[in-house]
């Protein structure tokens, strides 16, 4: 069995240069978008981004929680969990309602709106490479290793060690780790991430648990609410039909004393 | 914004449709004017009630099912009153076939002629010949004509009972006044005598025009 | 109707075949090219319109399972009258609802998936098998006037035999899937604006759905008695007002409980703050509480306007234009800010959205005319017509 695999990104280490973004697309088979990648955004035909705060780059890319949303919330089931730790797609099961979109807490699937067929479109980390024992496309051309590809553990541990070898030099804090669960993408950079334009105040929850509290009650509201209509149904009619003797009753006494 | 689209476009499609019905001479149910408190007060209140047995149809006539299983057809207390007093000439003769809407007969408010036509489907099997010609008191007792029914062939939807029945005839006395007002060559005696004086005039037709007569058929006595 | 009489062309028909026309153009439109080139969806704003008054359509239509139950649970039997057509309302106003969601899907051709690809977390999945059951039970619901009308007596039979369980589910259908309506947006803490986001959201959209329901049932039948009084041969459904009474004073009970229960959300979770910062949300979610909610509790609060015909009329407006708002401030103004674009709907949107509504009202009104849907004398003039036939046989 494959280990669950993850993806470090280092925001100190990355020059802006543009290779993860174009591997992406030659991985992919994605068209051109922009000519400045760095004004590029996510769309259906660009997976993974890479966003200039002044001096300072950061990329976007599906971040392949651990317990995703869009898995959660798709009703036939069209994204799964892969082993790899991937968020996977299946365009043949989707009808294409688009709440996982809506869902997304990082706001990260896109939609082939052009298109009568369309799909979602989004990052998945490069799922048969890793199957095949390589690293993602966008790993392998970062020629300054600030997208590492590994075992989760492993980069997990090696995102730890920075942050408490350079305190300094590092925000202290493991952006992934925790926000919305934790996923399988980490993101380590110098500054606050909502300075590099990351979801802030996240919870740490994962995002499913607010909808199951609410699924959970759905059994006992049936249970209760049947037992209590049949109740009222017997007791009201019960009610009515004692009222309909007594009325019948007064009559023949009546009836009698006449 | 969407939501105040929404919201503006649902608001304006019921005020476009009060405009609707306002350059159409109507009114929407919410705002119409009650008829028990304004005008309807000044007409005779017993005029209004219909007896529970009995149905009404669209052109004033109505129908009771006797015991004998024949329909008694009649008019009922508006087209008795509503020019004038009214006499009924003119019936058909036993053993005619009639459609419904066929002329069933005729009437008279003074000088002017008006068609009633039938309600239901059937053969003429007898006459009242007592009511012809005559001033009727109680509308809804002095039938004019029976009917057997051609089986099956009633037309029960067309007709309205009790309180539905007395509601519409409160319409009717409005819808009556209306036509009245912008009808009669001489709106005066009409204002004076009809709903100044507390009861119908026995001269309101004298006022309309032979066209107006034709209108007033049309208005009110077609099923 | 005579052919002439439906040609003959009045303000209305024009303007519902001039709406049609449009829509279906927009639909082609739609089908052809794909959601990209007819609506103003985004991919941060992938909801629109059309979910919203999905939203709406099933909000309105709830009158459809109180009112069942209000009369074959509760055997309150003086609100009959309202069960026919309040079932009614319930169905097409479903139907419109899945007719808009199939327009909505990206991929159409898939729309059965949910019945084999089952995924049992998704609330989207609940709601997708509680719409189907409860039109099944709506269809069953319904049966009985269809049957009538072809006197076909034995199916009535078993179905009267079945009906207690069947409202009785169909209550439970419709409480689940109203309230999940609310659920579809728990996930979404970060992205609802906190003026409606809240975990009591389910709860909150049950409430507001029965009270808009029942002023929809309200509303309705002043639309049915101004369309339907002046055609002959048609018994006159008239305004039955003591019903209507019934059902707003049921209004005012629900409306005081969703606001008591807005207020203790608001209050609990620290969110009145929210409402002094001047914001396009505030101003929107101020006027959805005011016209939807406290206007309408003032002015039912008063018998003599329960019981006066414009006033009712225009609290009935009032509930369903406070549910109007509700349901796309929830769906489109709570999300616009996260979503970072300004989305307006489209042309072919609004036009597809209209012509279904246009749709809806024409299927009404055919139903209306050809099955007993309004019966209130029905049994007098039955009685008349059975004794007729029967003198005609001896």
């Amino acid at each position: 069995m494959l280990k669950e695999k993850g993806i470090l990104f280092d925001e100190t280490l990355c020059v802006g240069c543009g290779s993860c973004y174009q591997a992406c697309k030659e991985k992919n088979n994605l068209p051109a978008t922009n000519k400045d990648f760095l004004k590029d955004h996510l769309s259906d035909k660009t997976f993974t981004v890479v966003e200039q705060y002044d001096k300072k780059y950061a990329r976007k890319l599906c971040m392949h929680c651990t317990e995703p949303s869009c898995v959660s919330v798709c009703l036939v089931g069209a994204f799964t969990k892969s082993a790899t730790g991937a968020v996977l797609y299946d365009a043949d099961k989707c009808i294409g309602c688009r709440y996982c979109m809506q869902a997304c807490p990082h706001k990260i699937p896109r939609y082939e709106w052009g298109t009568t067929q369309p799909r979602v479109r989004k990052c998945n980390m490069c799922s048969e490479l890793v199957k095949a024992g390589k690293l993602t496309a966008c790993s392998e051309a970062c020629p300054t290793e600030a997208t590492l590809f590994g075992d989760l553990n492993q980069i997990t541990a090696i995102a730890k060690k920075r942050l408490s070898e350079n305190p300094k030099k590092y925000y202290q804090k493991i952006y992934g780790l925790e926000e919305a669960g934790g996923g399988n993408v980490l993101v380590i950079a110098s500054v606050p991430f909502e300075e590099l334009g990351y979801t802030p105040l996240l919870p740490k929850e994962p995002m499913p648990a607010f909808t199951m509290r609410a699924m959970e009650k759905i059994p006992p509201v049936v249970a209760v609410g049947g037992v209590f209509l049949s109740g009222m149904y017997w007791l009201t009619k019960r009610k009515n039909q004692l009222a309909l003797e007594e009325k019948n009753h007064v009559k023949e006494i009546k009836r009698h004393e006449a | 914004m969407v939501a105040i689209f929404v919201l503006s476009l649902f608001i304006l499609m019921l005020s476009i449709d009060l405009l609707v019905l306002k350059t159409q001479g109507k009114s929407h149910p919410a705002f119409e004017t009650i008829p028990s408190e304004i005008d309807v007060s000044l007409v005779p209140q017993n005029l209004f009630t219909v007896p529970s047995d009995v149905l009404v149809s669209n052109g004033h006539t109505w129908v009771k099912l006797n015991k004998e299983g024949l329909l008694n057809v009649g008019v009922d207390a508006f087209g008795n009153s509503a020019l004038g007093d009214l006499s009924i000439i003119g019936c058909p003769e036993n053993g005619i076939k009639l459609t419904r809407g066929d002329v069933i007969f005729k009437g008279t408010y003074g000088n002017k002629k008006v068609k009633f036509l039938s309600p239901v489907s059937g053969n003429v099997e007898s006459i009242n010949s007592s009511v012809i010609g005559k001033k009727l008191f109680d509308p809804y007792n002095e039938w004019a004509v029976k009917i057997l029914p051609k089986e099956g062939n009633l037309h029960v939807e067309g007709f309205l009972t009790g309180n539905n029945a007395s509601n519409w005839m409160k319409k009717e006395f409005i819808k009556l006044k209306n036509f009245l007002e912008s009808n009669s060559q001489e709106t005066a005696i009409v204002g004076a005598t009809m709903y100044d004086g507390g009861s119908l005039s026995k001269d309101v037709h004298v006022a309309l025009s032979d066209k107006s007569i034709i209108d007033f058929e049309k208005e009110f006595l077609s099923l | 109707m005579k052919p002439n009489e439906i040609l003959k062309p009045t303000f209305w028909k024009v303007v519902s075949v001039i709406i049609v026309t449009a829509g279906l153009y927009s639909t082609f439109l739609r089908f052809s090219q794909g959601l990209g080139a007819t609506t103003n969806l985004y991919d941060t704003a992938p909801w629109g319109l059309w979910i919203g008054f999905d939203f709406l359509g099933v909000g309105l239509a709830a009158a459809g399972f109180t009112i069942a139950a209000t009369v074959h649970i509760f055997n309150l039997h003086k609100y009959e009258p309202l069960v026919r057509p309040a079932i009614l309302t319930a169905f097409i106003g479903y139907s419109l609802v899945v007719c808009l969601l199939v327009v909505d899907l990206g991929r159409p051709e898939n729309f059965w998936h949910p019945l084999v690809m089952w995924n049992i977390h998704s609330v989207m999945f609940e709601i997708t098998w509680c719409i189907i059951c409860y039109t099944t039970v709506l269809t069953l619901e319904f049966a009985p006037v269809v049957l009538e009308k072809f006197k076909l007596k034995a199916p009535i039979k078993i179905l009267k035999k079945i009906s207690i369980p069947v409202v009785i589910a169909g209550v439970l259908f419709s409480t689940l899937h109203q309230s999940s309506f609310g659920s579809l947006y728990l996930i979404v803490p970060g992205r609802l604006h906190p003026l409606w986001y809240s975990s009591l959201l389910p709860v909150h959209f049950f409430i507001s759905c029965i009270a808009a329901g029942l002023s929809m049932i309200i509303f309705e039948s002043y639309q049915v008695s101004r369309a339907f009084n002046e055609e002959k041969g048609f018994k006159n459904p008239g305004l039955k007002m003591e019903i209507l009474s019934g059902a707003a004073f049921a209004v005012y009970i629900v409306l005081i409980a969703g606001f008591l229960l807005k207020i203790f959300d608001f209050i609990s979770n620290g969110k009145l703050i929210y409402l002094t910062i001047a914001s396009t949300e505030t101003y929107l979610f101020l006027l959805e509480i005011i016209l939807g909610t406290i206007v309408p509790i003032a002015l039912l609060s008063y018998k003599k306007f329960r019981i006066d015909k414009k006033w009712l009329y225009i609290i009935s407006i009032c509930v369903i234009s406070g549910l109007i708002l509700n349901r796309l401030n929830v769906s489109v103004t709570g999300l616009a800010a996260s979503s970072g674009v300004n989305y307006f709907p489209s042309f072919d949107e609004v036009s597809i959205t209209m012509m279904l509504v246009v749709l809806a009202m024409f299927a009404f009104r055919v139903v209306v005319n050809y099955f007993p849907v309004f019966v209130e004398e029905e049994v007098h003039n039955i009685a008349l017509d059975k004794k007729i036939q029967l003198t005609h046989i001896k």
